[in-house]
């Protein structure tokens, strides 16, 4: 009994995430099949792999807010060169943009000290604009070839590549920030930039890499999202920034940096994914949808501070 | 336990002469018993001393006097009146004051805006009136002789003036009672004996004074009553010209102590490890040259704003030069970060330890693999099992005071986290070792343990740089000492003609 009560305070995210569940399998008759639940890891699987890249970012201690945009730039700049130049030229300018992205918004933050999100409000609106000027007008641009429908909507064992890579992504970070040294000096550097610094970690390094994987995580996001939807639109994803953020600090993971993981953030996407497919099934509109998440979100951030603050007093 | 009738004794006084009476007060955290049935009583007036080791209970003694902590059991009474639900406002309206070791300070707000923070207008106006509050803040600053553009940034202050500014924030409420914790920590001997002109000044306004300190020399020259804590616990209480010193060491540290610092054996000191030549740091650090011996403790004094710090981090490639060399082993390096410094297994132990030196966050095995993540790693993944059995034998062989190896760094006292930086360094297995006021707030017991440690160091043929604003401590463990005056060198000592007073001289530039 004691046991369960301990995990129940420990996790108490994963808590919610089974309540909110359950309760919804009991709602709706349809909620509880195989479908749906596909459904749903299809839905949160594109911004879920944004908002894991930007886990790492917010461990370092800053945040990123261009992601939506670079979505959207990779998303027309992907399906532009593969309608040209075949896949392997458009994979290269994946990488490219989500390199050359992190690496400005890295020297604009270490170098030129700018708080990181102004740095990326700039490159939030830059990008989108490049967006729109490779589109000609904003018309979407179509695949022409057949696969590229299938990389994210093809399917082994019925369930969709996209949410394999998502999870195998999951899995790989979890792994990185865990076990590597890597994953060490990444947390090091956010809790604090420097005792980490005199410890002789290249904090330098280690934020700008954060930085260049959360823009190629959104570049990649971008392909997989341009992918299952067979269309690039330059305005799409223009909720990926907060929709990733709220999963990252709903999971647990502090904006001051230093602490959380990459299965706490898939724990906050699952709920808050949930959160929109419940209310989905029970018809509630998407108008007073957004007014619930944004509740729950203040809600359970709240919660959990309260908490936090509690056990503090009590240690200290 | 503090029996009452030993306390009336000595002193036969009445109940009625105390300003505050501290009755069986317990204070318990998971795991420790911080406070155990404390009981003080503090006469209207006096300068109240407490010493004791690093979690002896003193800080939590403050805390719970200033509404930062709840007690658990017992009674507080000042003037009379029993204090209950104290928070830190209801604590300042009732006339008591803080001065804490970590200060409390808005460092994006200027010094006479830190000072009168919350009471920004006067007379219940709405506006603020910036002559007023600056000349208030100018003038209680200059009453503690110190003469400061208040309009400063307090980010721009260094630790001392930092200090100075807490210490006149305390007295601008008009404070009946003032609790100073470890207020000489950071002071050089001139500002201390400013401190105590001041603490004079206020005993005569019959304001009354609790000072903290792990300095006896301070507590015999200004303390009238002494308290001495141990694990929780007053040991003794009385008259501080009934003790002696050695009394109250032992009664402090519960053993006998020989001596405060350990012998030190006289080499000779031939092969140079480290050698700076013409090193100049913008604004700071002047054309300064040294070499530093195998096997050699070489201090390094000055007053706080003498380059000293800046010094050693330049060494260290945390800050730019603008010119010199570095040679280490007689091959002259380029040291641009702090990961090239450690390479050449360089090591620098900061002068503050929250801000440089401790992942507070972080559990204490997590520290001290810190320095050496990459040597505990095989190709990219640290080996956890390796993190922990080092993490555990510096615990064993530093004595560090913990539950396990995963505790947090929070719950630690302030000796015990310096041994855990002392530890990540040691790990890394230095033959060079720069420490910047290392035993900094740390207390007579924890003190020699360190110093019998930088013995032991050079012993095994390391050489260390030694910094430290406790001028007594320098004279005794270094070998070798240079004076820093103004970002220059003004002048070197040998062991054996090494003064009090003549370094001394040459730290105020004479």
């Amino acid at each position: 009994m004691k046991n369960i009560l301990n995990f129940i305070k420990s996790q108490k995210l994963l808590v919610v995430f089974i309540v909110i569940f359950l309760a919804s399998s009991f709602t709706t008759k349809y909620f509880f099949s195989f479908t749906n639940i596909i459904n749903l890891l299809t839905q949160v699987s594109t911004y879920g792999i944004v908002a894991i890249g930007m886990t790492f970012i917010v461990i370092t201690g800053e945040f990123d807010i261009s992601v939506g945009s670079v979505m959207a730039l990779s998303g027309v700049v992907v399906v532009s060169l593969i309608n040209s130049y075949g896949l392997a030229v458009a994979m290269l300018a994946l990488i490219a943009i989500g390199f050359i992205v992190g690496l400005i918004n890295s020297l604009l933050v270490i170098k030129v000290k700018i708080n990181s999100f102004i740095a990326t409000l700039g490159g939030m609106i830059f990008y989108r604009g490049i967006a729109f000027l490779i589109t000609k007008d904003g018309t979407p641009v179509l695949p022409k070839v057949e696969y590229y429908n299938k990389i994210s909507t093809g399917t082994l064992f019925n369930i969709p590549f996209l949410v394999y890579i998502f999870f195998i992504i999951v899995i790989i970070s979890e792994f990185i920030l865990k076990k590597t040294t890597f994953g060490r000096n990444i947390y090091s550097t956010g809790c604090n930039y420097e005792v980490a610094k005199f410890a002789g970690v290249n904090v330098v390094f280690y934020k700008t890499a954060a930085f260049i994987i959360c823009s190629t995580g959104a570049a990649l996001a971008g392909l997989l999202m341009s992918s299952r939807l067979n269309t690039a639109a330059p305005i799409a994803a223009d909720d990926a920034a907060l929709s990733a953020l709220s999963a990252v600090v709903l999971g647990g993971t502090s904006l001051s940096g230093g602490t959380g993981n990459a299965l706490k953030t898939l724990v906050g996407l699952m709920i808050l994914g949930l959160i929109v497919n419940a209310l989905n099934m029970v018809g509630i509109s998407s108008y007073i949808q957004l007014a619930i998440k944004g509740t729950l979100l203040i809600l359970f951030v709240s919660i959990e501070r309260y908490f936090q603050n509690r056990a503090q007093a009590v240690s200290s | 336990m503090a029996k009452l009738d030993n306390l009336l004794t000595p002193r036969g006084d009445t109940m009625c002469d105390y300003l505050l009476k501290i009755q069986n007060i317990t204070k318990k955290f998971p795991g420790v018993v911080a406070l155990d049935d404390v009981s003080l009583y503090i006469k209207k007036g006096e300068i109240f001393g407490i010493v004791g080791e690093n979690g002896a209970g003193k800080s939590t003694l403050m805390k719970i006097l200033y509404g930062v902590y709840k007690n658990d059991s017992g009674q507080i009474f000042l003037d009379g009146k029993e204090l209950k639900n104290l928070t830190p406002l209801i604590a300042q309206k009732m006339g008591m004051s803080i001065i804490f070791q970590e200060f409390n300070l808005l460092s994006t707000l200027s010094i006479s805006e830190n000072i009168f923070v919350n009471r920004l207008s006067f007379k219940n106006r709405i506006f603020v009136n910036w002559n007023v509050l600056n000349k208030r803040a100018e003038e209680l600053l200059e009453s503690i002789g110190y003469t400061m553009d208040v309009k400063r940034l307090v980010s721009s202050l260094s630790v001392a003036e930092k200090q100075m500014v807490e210490i006149a924030k305390a007295l601008s409420f008009n404070a009946k009672l003032i609790l100073m914790d470890e207020p000489s920590a950071t002071l050089t001997n001139k500002e201390l004996d400013k401190l105590f002109k001041v603490i004079e000044t206020l005993k005569k306004q019959k304001i009354t004074i609790i000072y903290i300190s792990h300095k006896l020399d301070e507590i015999f020259q200004i303390c009238d009553t002494t308290a001495i804590f141990r694990d929780g616990k007053v040991v003794d209480t009385k008259k501080t010209s009934l003790f002696t010193k050695n009394e109250i060491i032992q009664k402090m540290v519960g053993r006998t102590v020989e001596n405060e610092y350990p012998a030190r054996t006289k080499i000779n000191f031939d092969e140079e490890v480290l050698r700076v030549n013409n090193l100049a740091i913008k604004n700071k650090i002047n054309d300064i040259s040294f070499s530093l011996k195998k096997g050699e403790i070489l201090g390094i004094v000055g007053l706080v704003g003498s380059g000293r710090t800046e010094l050693v981090r330049a060494i260290f490639g945390a800050d730019k030069k603008i010119s010199g060399d570095i040679f280490i082993n007689g091959i002259k390096r380029s040291i641009k970060s702090p990961q090239d410094a450690i390479n050449l297994k360089i090591a620098l132990l900061t002068e503050d330890r929250r801000g440089q030196g401790l992942f507070i966050n972080y559990s204490i095995e997590k520290n001290i693999s810190s320095t050496i993540i990459k040597k505990i790693s095989k190709r990219m993944f640290i080996n956890t099992k390796l993190e922990t059995i080092i993490a555990k034998k510096a615990i064993s062989d530093l004595k560090i005071k913990c539950t396990s190896e995963k505790q947090t760094m929070l719950n630690l006292s302030g000796g015990n986290q310096q041994k855990v930086v002392l530890a990540k360094w040691l790990v890394s297995e230095p033959d060079i070792f720069i420490m910047d006021e290392p035993t900094r707030g740390i207390d007579v017991g924890a003190k020699y343990e360190i110093y019998v440690l930088m013995n032991s160091l050079t012993e095994k043929g390391k050489s260390i740089i030694f910094i430290s604003s406790e001028i007594q401590e320098v004279l005794a463990i270094s070998d070798r000492i240079i004076v820093l005056y103004g970002g220059k060198i003004n002048g070197e000592f040998q062991r054996e003609e090494i003064e009090n007073d003549k370094i001394m001289k040459h730290a105020i530039g004479q």
